[in-house]
């Protein structure tokens, strides 16, 4: 349900962005989502598009990369995908591991012109 | 057209004011909760017993978020603490800034303990950090046990568990431990409490914790 926030700061994002290189219209804006951030990648897309529709931003357009929640054993090591019914390690079944993606909301690459 | 490459996360306009609100409390020595669950699953419930234990020893201020009605504070309120309402209106969710805006006409450093009863919603609110020290989960006995399976965002989301209402379990088929184990697959360092608001069963585990946290985020509290 923040889908419009995200989208507002990207927006912004990009727009300082476009600046900084002296360029006039940005294209494809690569963007990472985390499964666990529960944004969801069409509603990001409709406001995405919403909000800069009539802007310099209309040529752009979001490139959404899904990001699976990864963690890794603080026991063993091992760095694995985990299930979303089951975070436990894979490999040895432990409960202590720290999540290392799955929550991130990341704007990874800008095409400028 | 040349690529720029970014990697810069997106800090919404929420986390921005969460982390203010944090700072806050954490100068303040305030202690925050944030209750998550269902519709129903026994937050207000929980509140009342918890400011019923302790109001004597702690200064307590309750925010409660409901799309409509001031039921929740006044039933709260009717203890002898603070309490306000925060109708939303149509937000399935508490942000950042709401919890700001009820705490502007308030300094922090009055209270040792903020209790925030957040909108009846398993999905938003695990996104919308509120700048509180911890999450609570709430899942009832009777509401289905797999409910942290259906929603494990929220379980990542929440550092304590309370399974609610354990005075049911005779009248339905759902059993606690099977609430704890599904909920610890997902996030098994999560501190997990079983209590009945009816019997007063498990409330003093709660409480004894809560004072224990309390006592670690403000070693001398102020008495009302
Ligand atoms: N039997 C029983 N009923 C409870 C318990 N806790 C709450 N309730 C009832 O469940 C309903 C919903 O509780 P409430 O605290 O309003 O839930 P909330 O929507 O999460 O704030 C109310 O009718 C409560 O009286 C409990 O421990 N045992
Ligand atoms: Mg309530
Ligand atoms: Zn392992």
């Amino acid at each position: 349900m923040h889908e419009l926030g995200v989208a507002t700061q990207i927006v912004n994002l990009v727009t300082r962005v476009v600046e900084e290189h002296s360029a006039t219209k940005a294209g494809e804006i690569t963007v990472e989502i985390g499964v666990l951030s529960c944004l969801d990648s069409a509603s990001l897309e409709f406001c995405f598009d919403a909000i800069t529709k009539g802007t310099g931003l209309e040529s752009a357009r979001l490139k959404i990369e899904k990001i699976d929640p990864r963690a890794k054993c603080r026991s063993c090591g091992t760095e694995y995908t985990v299930r979303m019914d089951d975070f436990r390690c894979k490999a040895c079944g432990s409960g202590d591991f720290d999540m290392i993606a799955g929550r991130e909301i990341c704007v990874k690459e800008v095409e400028v012109e | 057209m040349k690529k720029v490459d970014l990697r810069q996360k997106v800090l919404s306009e929420n986390e921005k004011i969460a982390i203010a609100n944090r700072e806050r409390f954490a100068e303040a020595g305030t202690f925050v909760l944030n209750l998550v669950s269902s519709p129903g699953s026994g937050k207000t419930r929980l509140i009342e017993e918890t400011v019923k234990a302790l109001k004597d020893d702690y200064r307590i201020f309750v925010v409660t978020g409901d799309l409509m009605t001031e039921n929740d504070a006044e039933r709260i309120g009717r203890h002898g603490v603070e309490a306000v309402q925060i109708s939303t209106g149509e937000a399935c969710h508490l942000d950042a800034r709401m919890v700001d805006e009820k705490l502007l006409k308030r300094k922090a450093s009055a209270y040792d303990l903020i209790v925030i009863e957040n909108v009846g919603n398993l999905v938003c609110p695990a996104s919308f950090d509120l700048g509180e020290d911890l999450k609570v989960l709430l899942v009832a006995v009777g509401e289905g046990d797999d409910k942290p399976v259906k929603y494990p965002p929220m379980v990542r989301a929440s550092e304590v568990l309370v399974i609610t209402k354990t005075d049911l379990m005779p009248y339905t088929d759902s059993d606690p431990d099977v609430i704890e184990e599904n909920a610890l697959r997902i996030k098994p360092d999560m501190t997990v409490f079983k209590t009945s608001s009816k019997t007063g069963e498990g409330l003093e585990q709660w409480i004894d914790w809560l004072r224990s946290q309390l006592t670690a985020k403000k070693p001398k509290p102020h008495k009302p």
